[in-house]
């Protein structure tokens, strides 16, 4: 198990230099980063006070070395366009997206679960099977569509609920809804697996034995069994929730770090896009590393090694 | 014979079907047996002839679908189980009728621990609080010989070795003072070594509790040290019932004599398992006449055609074959 | 009471879930081949330019709405371009980003997986670190921040999507090679002496087309959800060629009076991966060799 772990974090940390190093090439994928960074007007001269100042006249090897030197010191530099520290941009912006990953989470867990486990204890019914198409639906929804739907809907039609900005916990519903919904299918998927793994194994067959009712077998001993693999699979779909996260933010103006990506991206702000590529997919490298570890925990308990 | 007590468990004409992708197969054909107070009683078979199958039916814990029950009666204390609503069912399983399944590695819930496992069966059959429970299932490991039962409490199944497992389990349907326990191949999954204690348990609380018992296995060794009357099964029939002296002293079926090794080759090397040549019928498709036939080295005309009555050759002992027959 | 073969008799409920199991993927096979039919026809069945400005005719209502009329069936955009023709446009957008961004991710993909899975070893790691490390990104904000470098345009929108997007083959590729070595037949070709590489078409390469299928299937209808996402945000195909995305990205604008604008184009999208995506499941189905005995 201990072998395990230490091997699972030493790929997690190459993963992490592997990223880090494809990340600092994406500015060089387009040829001179310079021209790409400045506006197709900069005058020769700027470009060349530009390329000293950014240390881009140095051999590349030197400068992947000095950045990931900064890397390491969590110094992002600076943002082109508001000239501010990145990694301040990002902390300012970092407890809304928690707020709003958080929220799309609960609304996903307290939707699919139930649905789940429904559809496995009533597997091949007309329930299950109004589960598994909404799922199959779910899968194919664009989100920021469904995003735009849900203003549409409630926001101008209904009235009854804010379409952008996050000023009060109403402005938190629409969009923790998007998100979750776009978690909904494969949770769902998952836990339905899960609990029909679980149902069919030897000490469900002996909890009956016993007389224990039908309900506290589902909830006490099903469940219990099934959520750690559902836990497990949803860290290990960490970018899924990430990318998802972008999505919703881009469509209710959240001020979080996903809407922060987007507008960096449109405006060419480098550093702050590379930060944040950086540092989502470290979050993702060791959201996958806990997921791989509980499924491996569970494993070992389960197999009775 | 026992006709002076009455009798606990009486299982009439008990018909199971599974409904599968490939047809419909009858696990079991017409299962009568009738078990009496503290009798303990052992079915022996070939895998898959319907042992298992026969106590999850009367357990009332098969999978349904893909099992059916088709007819059939289990009369437990003049109470029809089959009838019976699930809730009140529930309430006799684990406390009047309790069970020992086969394999204790998977049989034990591994996120629980033993503890909780046991507390929760107690209290929902004796409404204990939880520290009475937990109590309770100290004692109770303590019954089955497992050593500092107080620190076992807490562990989970997996910290437990195998035969721990299978001591736990036997604690856990003990609990409640049953008065019928099932063992289905109690011993089969665990090491040779401890099968013989596994054995000794069991015998030891059906005796102090004053249960009784069936006990599936496919070892013979262990039906005859156990129980006092045995039931063969064939291909989801019962084709002898006698008592363990009779039945080892003299089986009537042709089948029961080649599981005992009677009409074996002789070169057969001594300790190796006795083996009937030919395949067994396919339940899917069973033949018109008796379903060992196309085994059968006594194999008559008869009994291709037509399947064989079940003919009591002397008080208490039976056997479906046409050769004890005088019609045929 | 003799029990020879007793007939199925829940014949029926065999026979319900062949049908919904296949009527599921048979709508997704019609939708499929709708779409494609309308990608390739579409200079035939649009009632307009989709490019035709008409600006007096802007934000005209669809036909079931108040004032809308069988001259623009689904209404017009907010410069009196015919939306109907623009959505029937869009699918050769969608169709093309599909089909070329899932052909760049397959080969790439397919490659790296045989050498993996052939070679193992030393090859494999390194390409299995890569899948890995690739798996890893945030897809979106990958996505997003490549075509920001390349700069934003209809090639670069199916290059980024195909050399993004790899991983996913490689893996499928690898695990089943390493899959099918392990099976008798292999083993038997090779005992015969065939050589690796007439193992790897004769007998790998059919037995890979299933689960590629598949995976090629249901990453179309990924691409295009992407596609139409990154042209939503402006980083992908550029106005005023009709895509979906970019569509619903102008119609976002006029959301609180001509909702129809930002609907039908989402409908598009959502219609046409859900075709796709129920095609891919009865592939699945269809090429398990379990499931289909279930079947």
């Amino acid at each position: 198990m201990k072998t395990y772990i230490i091997k699972k974090l030493f790929i997690a940390i190459l993963t992490v230099i592997g990223v880090i190093t494809v990340t600092f090439l994406l500015l060089y994928l387009s040829g001179d980063p310079v021209a790409t960074i400045l506006p197709p007007e900069a005058s020769a001269a700027d470009i060349e006070e530009f390329r000293e100042k950014m240390g881009f006249n140095q051999p590349i090897i030197v400068q992947w070395a000095q950045f990931f030197g900064q890397v390491a010191q969590f110094d992002f530099g600076e943002s082109y366009i508001s000239k501010q520290p990145v990694i301040a941009l990002i902390s300012d912006r970092a407890p809304a997206s928690l707020i709003l990953t958080a929220a799309g989470f609960l609304v996903s867990i307290a939707i699919a679960i139930p649905l789940g486990v429904i559809s496995a204890i009533k597997r091949f019914s007309i329930i299950d099977n109004i589960v598994t198409l909404f799922a199959l639906l779910g899968q194919a929804m664009p989100i920021y569509w469904l995003g735009i739907l849900l203003v549409i809907l409630f926001g101008l039609r209904l009235g009854w609920l804010p379409i952008s900005g996050n000023d009060t916990p109403k402005h938190l519903i629409l969009p923790a809804i998007t998100l979750g919904v776009s978690l909904i299918p494969i949770v769902m998927r998952m836990t339905r697996s899960a609990m029909n793994d679980v149902l069919e194994q030897d000490y469900i067959r002996t909890a009956k034995a016993f007389g224990i009712s039908k309900a506290s077998i589902f909830v006490k001993y099903g469940l219990k069994n099934a959520i750690l693999p559902v836990i497990a699979v949803v860290f290990v779909q960490a970018g899924t929730l990430l990318s998802g996260a972008v999505v919703t933010e881009t469509v209710f103006a959240w001020p979080g770090l996903g809407r922060l990506a987007t507008t960096a991206i449109l405006a060419g702000d480098y550093p702050l896009v590379r930060a944040l590529v950086i540092l989502s997919t470290v979050f993702v490298v060791f959201a996958n590393l806990m997921g791989d570890i509980l499924i491996a925990k569970l494993d070992a308990r389960i197999r009775f090694n | 014979m026992k006709e002076n007590l009455s009798s606990l468990l009486e299982v009439r004409n008990l018909t199971i079907d599974f409904h599968t992708m490939d047809g419909i197969a009858r696990a079991i054909n017409g299962v009568n047996f009738s078990l009496f107070k503290k009798e303990k009683i052992g079915i022996v078979g070939e895998s898959g002839c319907g042992k298992s199958v026969t106590v999850l039916g009367i357990m009332g814990l098969l999978q349904k679908p893909p099992a059916k029950v088709r007819e059939g009666q289990v009369l437990f204390k003049g109470r029809d189980l089959l009838t019976l609503p699930e809730r009140e069912f529930a309430e006799i399983r684990g406390s009047k009728i309790s069970m020992i399944f086969q394999n204790p590695m998977t049989s034990l819930n591994p996120v629980f621990t033993i503890g909780n496992q046991m507390g929760h069966v107690i209290r929902i059959h004796q409404g204990l609080r939880k520290k009475e429970s937990i109590e309770k299932a100290i004692e109770l490991l303590q019954e089955v010989g497992i050593p500092s039962p107080e620190k076992r409490i807490d562990e989970y199944p997996h910290q437990l070795s195998g035969g721990m497992r299978q001591r736990v389990m036997i604690a856990m349907a003990i609990s409640c003072r049953p008065q019928l326990i099932i063992a289905d191949e109690p011993t089969t999954a665990l090491d040779v070594t401890i099968q013989a204690q596994i054995i000794d348990v069991i015998q030891d609380i059906i005796d102090r509790f004053e249960s009784s018992l069936i006990l599936i296995t496919h070892d013979l060794a262990v039906v005859a040290e156990t129980v006092e009357r045995v039931l063969v099964m064939y291909a989801g029939k019962i084709v002898e019932t006698g008592s363990v002296q009779e039945l080892f002293e003299s089986p009537k079926h042709p089948y029961t004599q080649g599981l005992l090794g009677w009409i074996t080759n002789i070169e057969t090397e001594r300790g190796k398992l006795p083996t009937i040549d030919g395949m067994v019928p396919s339940i899917f498709n069973l033949p018109e006449g008796c379903s060992f036939s196309n085994r059968c080295k006594q194999c008559i005309p008869i009994c291709i055609r037509q399947e064989p009555p079940n003919i009591e050759i002397k008080p208490g002992v039976l056997c479906r074959c046409w050769l004890y027959s005088e019609e045929r | 009471m003799n029990s020879t073969k007793v007939q199925y008799n829940t014949r029926l409920q065999k026979v319900f879930w062949i049908f919904r199991k296949h009527r599921l993927g048979l709508v997704g096979l019609v939708l499929t081949i709708l779409l494609v039919l309308v990608a390739i026809m579409a200079p035939y069945i649009a009632p307009y330019d989709p490019y035709d400005q008409d600006i007096m005719k802007r934000f005209t209502p669809p036909v079931w709405h108040e004032g809308g009329s069988t001259e623009h069936i689904l209404g017009t955009d907010h410069v009196g371009r015919d939306l109907l023709s623009r959505v029937i446009y869009g699918a050769r957008i969608s169709m093309s980003v599909g089909i070329f961004a899932v052909s760049i991710a397959a080969s790439i993909g397919i490659v790296l997986g045989l050498l993996a899975g052939h070679f193992m070893g030393t090859t494999d790691r390194i390409i299995s670190y890569f899948i890995d490390m690739m798996m890893a990104f945030p897809y979106v904000l990958l996505a997003m921040a490549l075509v920001a470098v390349f700069g934003a345009s209809f090639t670069n929108v199916f290059i980024v999507l195909g050399i993004t997007t790899w991983p996913i083959y490689a893996r499928v590729t690898r695990t089943e090679v390493l899959r099918i070595k392990e099976m008798d037949y292999v083993l038997a070709a090779r005992a015969f002496g065939m050589g690796r590489i007439k193992i790897i078409v004769s007998e790998i390469f059919p037995n890979l087309f299933n689960s590629i299928i598949v995976v090629c299937t249901v990453q179309t209808a990924f691409v295009i959800i992407s596609e139409s996402f990154l042209s939503f945000l402006g980083l992908g195909v550029q106005p005023p060629i009709p895509s979906w995305g970019g569509m619903l990205s102008e119609g976002r604008a006029y959301m609180l009076e001509m909702s129809w604008l930002a609907t039908i184009p989402g409908l598009a999208i959502f219609f046409a991966a859900i075709g796709i995506n129920l095609l891919g499941d009865g592939l699945r189905d269809f090429f398990d060799p379990y499931k289909r005995k279930q079947i």
